[in-house]
């Protein structure tokens, strides 16, 4: 519980400042503008800075629900929605309905779900195959989003007219999201929260061994699939509505499990909240450059995910001796 | 047998290169005069030509990668050598610097510092696939920057963007053929030098030692000629994504894992890909290296499951 | 309690068990011997509904384990597999916790607060003071207790033990299988265990079985079955039985490998 609240004041506060990017304006106008009147100032805050805010606070908080669920199921420190191929198939789903035209945020979600239910599909399929040992199946699954993302540029290209937002799509940005995007997005947030939420306890069971679960009563293939589909769809949305905000679900699950430990009953909601802090952080560092907010997670998520892949090395090698 | 059908295969994508495209040219009628000609030897000679250059050099360096290190991912796009190339050039392009020697001299400190960064992150990992997922975490942050000086540069030139991250021939002309093929025979020698202690190196550290081999500075050496290689290709095509991995990997299917196959294969999947990069879509151009991205992404899938399985569990 | 009907399971072509029949009664204490590789952990772990046998039928409580659910399966039976990888940062009374799925179901466990079951557990178990400790810091006794804290505390009828006196010093083996036996006789539990130690099977069972190559070899109460006849023949040692003064019960000790 402890650092819940203050990660609630951190992501409001940053949250605060996101708002007032860009838009020139004075605090104290902002939050009148944003609580009544009327005019430009209004309009600004309303119409253009709070559903950027909203959709990048959503998406962030939908990357940290899909890595803690990734990370504890597939029992890999290093999973996340860029190393299991479900983030770039959701993109290349979000990128397939642009190509045939659809302009609706909601046929985006949905085609961006089947394309993440698509990466995710396979590595499953790779896993069983082969078995899971946590580094090869990460190096399978960059393999994966490498591919996909391959596709998604062709489809990209093939599409000249499409190709401006080329950007938008590989590295995920803010720039232009609407209150349409955010009425895409909320619903799937809120199912993705509540029902990770619920099923805490068996992410935490399923976190330890196959057998373990199985003993104390959890049937583990149905409830992997189960947990496995909140992951997908709260990482399509993110991907329908921002792009790929890329390792925000690498870095927030890992951030809150260093500050609470494995209790998922905390741990999911606080990875959650790390997750939008870190995408509003990350735009307010990429609007003051003009550049898009996925460049800034992305440098940022390499560094963490260097020391993860360092630290995950040693504790298997060391394992096996 | 196998060389004969090889030879034949070679020929046919030669021939098609010229032939196919707006306008179809006969094969009566590519040495003949007029437009068609210069469509032949304007246009398709030098994009064929950079692709059998570009691919050798690429499936060359990919297999000294992967032999050096002893992994048969070790691939430029997962080492950081690919992005930080194509990043250095695509920020001096988008940006219009006038660097000297562009785009190679860029092309090379950029793959130096690819490299150089993936190698510092790497200082203290174990096993080769927590290598991998380093440098395929630093390669994400070369790309991130990229795009993101595109995005800042707001370059409406999309092509350059494609090109550098996945690699393109089109647009090729004589002069880049020219300055390609003079960097390349400046770096080929060196890569034949090195051949004699990849051989030794093949063998791990241990038995380098025994053969009176440094295998520490035989190493750096094969990489920085592999990064040369890979830096004077990226720079002009982008990196023109696995084909440093697909080369070697169908020389050592048909079981020569020599330099000469890996290139040979390289030059022959470059030609093939951009073909079909030109013609399935027809009229619209696919990225060559979207196409080699994602064969080349799932062989390489292919291959690590057969791996693992062959290892009892 | 437990009825086990032909069991056979095979891992490839190798056939692990071989129509192998056992019952428990309830209450009663059942230890499982034999070499490394005979099949007892096997046997164990078809017995706890972990392994699907290729062949035959476990009933528990007289319902056939396929028709029992996870959840159904984890209120009759709990098991203290051979181990377990590590678990990150969970602290012991997190892991004990988990052990009440079975009971309390998802939704139930998302309440805060021990219950009676988890609390009785880790008294039992001398873990309360290590109630915060992350599990992974432990050492290999103080690990193996949580995991039987972990077991107990799913409360079921059937207590099934796969070694649980490796990583345990003399003094804790016995603490363990002395709390096991109070278990037993207080809360009329049945036990089945993977013992090592002949003589401490012996001393705590009720009844023997002693499997060799996937088959039952022998099987009957330990003052009959334990001789020097099963040494040679179940564990491939010369030895030598006899019965303790104080408990009444044979003890071996092994001088040779046997020819």
């Amino acid at each position: 519980m402890k650092w819940l609240i203050p990660m609630v004041v951190v992501t409001a506060v940053l949250a605060f400042v996101q708002l007032l990017t860009g838009s020139s304006m004075s605090p104290v106008t902002a939050l009148a503008a944003l609580f009544g009147g009327d005019g430009t100032e209004r309009q600004i805050i309303v119409e253009l800075r709070a559903p950027r805010v909203l959709v990048g606070l959503g998406a962030g908080a939908c990357l940290g629900v899909a890595g803690t669920i990734l990370q504890s199921t597939l029992r890999n420190p290093l999973a996340s929605p860029e190393v299991t191929g479900v983030g770039s198939g959701a993109i290349l789903g979000a990128v397939v309905a642009t190509t045939i035209g659809s302009e609706s945020p909601i046929e985006m979600v949905v085609l961006a779900l089947l394309g993440g239910m698509l990466g995710g599909g396979v590595l499953w399929l790779v896993a069983s195959l082969r078995g899971s040992d946590p580094l090869g199946l990460a190096v399978i699954g960059v393999l994966l989003s490498a591919m996909l993302a391959g596709a998604t540029l062709i489809l990209l290209t093939a599409r000249p007219q499409l190709a401006g937002a080329m950007t938008q799509w590989l590295v995920g940005s803010l720039n232009g999201r609407t209150w349409e995007h955010w009425s895409a997005l909320w619903p799937f947030l809120v199912i993705g929260l509540a029902g990770a939420f619920l099923v805490t306890v068996v992410l935490g069971v399923l976190a330890v061994d196959d057998d373990h679960a199985k003993a104390v009563g959890v049937s583990v293939t149905p409830w992997r699939i189960v947990v496995l589909m909140l992951a997908v769809l709260t990482t399509s949305v993110a991907a329908a509505t921002t792009g790929a905000l890329v390792f925000v679900g690498m870095l927030a699950p890992h951030a809150a499990r260093a500050l609470v430990g494995s209790d998922q009953r905390v741990a999911l909601p606080l990875s959650a909240l790390i997750g939008a802090a870190t995408v509003a952080a990350a735009d307010i560092v990429a609007q003051n450059a003009s550049l898009p907010a996925g460049a800034v997670t992305a440098v940022a998520g390499a560094v963490v995910m260097i020391h993860v892949a360092k630290r995950t090395s040693a504790a298997t090698v060391g394992g096996m001796r | 047998m196998i060389r004969g059908f090889l030879a034949v295969l070679a020929v046919l994508l030669i021939i098609g290169s010229l032939m196919l495209g707006t306008p179809f040219v006969g094969v009566n009628r590519l040495f003949a005069g007029g437009i068609e000609h210069i469509v032949v030897v304007e246009l398709r000679a030098p994009r064929l030509l950079l692709g059998l250059l570009a691919g050798g050099a690429l499936g060359v360096a990919g297999l000294m990668l992967q032999e050096s290190l002893r992994n048969p991912l070790a691939v430029p796009e997962l080492l950081g050598v690919s992005g930080g190339a194509a990043a250095a050039v695509t920020v001096c392009v988008v940006f219009g610097l006038t660097v000297p020697g562009a785009p190679l001299l860029p092309a090379v400190a950029g793959a130096a510092v690819g490299a150089g960064l993936t190698l510092l992150a790497v200082r203290g990992a174990v096993g080769p696939e927590a290598t991998l997922l380093i440098g395929a975490a630093v390669s994400a942050a070369l790309q991130a920057v990229l795009l993101a000086a595109s995005a800042l540069a707001d370059s409406r030139d999309q092509g350059v963007l494609v090109r550098y991250l996945l690699g393109s021939l089109t647009g090729t002309d004589w002069a880049d053929v020219l300055v390609v093929g003079i960097a390349l025979a400046v770096v080929t020698p060196l890569a034949v030098l090195c051949l004699p202690s990849l051989k030794v190196l093949r063998l791990g550290d241990e038995a380098a030692a025994s053969a009176g081999l440094n295998a520490g500075r035989a190493r750096v050496v094969v990489l920085t000629v592999s990064c040369l290689l890979i830096a004077v290709v990226v720079g002009f095509c982008g990196p023109i994504a696995w084909i440093g991995f697909l080369a070697p990997q169908l020389a050592r299917a048909l079981g020569t894992a020599s330099a000469f196959w890996s290139m040979v294969f390289g030059a022959l999947l470059v030609v093939a890909a951009d073909l079909a990069a030109r013609t399935v879509l027809y009229p619209i151009e696919l990225p060559v290296g979207g196409l080699t991205a994602v064969i080349g992404v799932a062989v390489g899938i292919l291959v690590l499951s057969r791996r693992r399985r062959r290892v009892p569990a | 309690m437990i009825e086990a009907e032909d069991i056979t399971v095979r891992f490839g072509s190798r056939t692990v068990l071989d129509e192998v029949s056992v019952t428990v009664e309830r209450g009663e204490w059942l230890a499982l011997v034999g070499r490394n590789g005979c099949g007892k952990s096997t046997l164990l772990r078809v017995l706890a509904g972990l392994l699907p046998p290729a062949d035959g039928v476990v009933r528990i409580q007289g319902d056939p384990l396929k028709s029992l659910s996870r959840r159904e399966i984890a209120r009759r039976v709990a098991i203290l597999s051979q181990s377990m990888p590590p678990v990150g940062a969970m602290t012991v009374s997190q892991l004990v916790r988990q052990g009440r799925y079975a009971v309390r179901g998802p939704l139930g466990m998302l309440g805060n607060g021990q219950d009676a079951a988890e609390r009785t557990a880790m008294a039992d178990t001398a873990v309360l003071d290590l109630a915060d400790a992350q599990v992974d810091h432990l050492s290999g006794g103080e690990r193996q207790r949580a995991r039987l804290a972990l077991a107990l505390a799913q409360d079921a009828p059937v207590l099934l033990l796969d070694e649980p006196t490796t990583y345990l010093d003399v003094r804790h083996q016995l603490e363990v299988l002395e709390l096991v036996r109070r278990l037993q006789r207080e809360r009329g539990l049945t036990v089945v265990t993977v013992l090592h130690d002949l003589s401490q099977a012996a001393r705590y069972a009720d009844r023997i079985v002693a499997l060799r190559d996937g088959v039952v070899h022998t099987q009957g109460p330990a003052d009959e079955v334990v001789d020097a006849g099963l040494l040679h023949a179940v564990f491939g040692v010369k030895g030598r039985v006899w019965l303790d003064d104080l408990t009444g019960k044979p003890m071996c000790s092994y001088d040779a490998a046997s020819s």
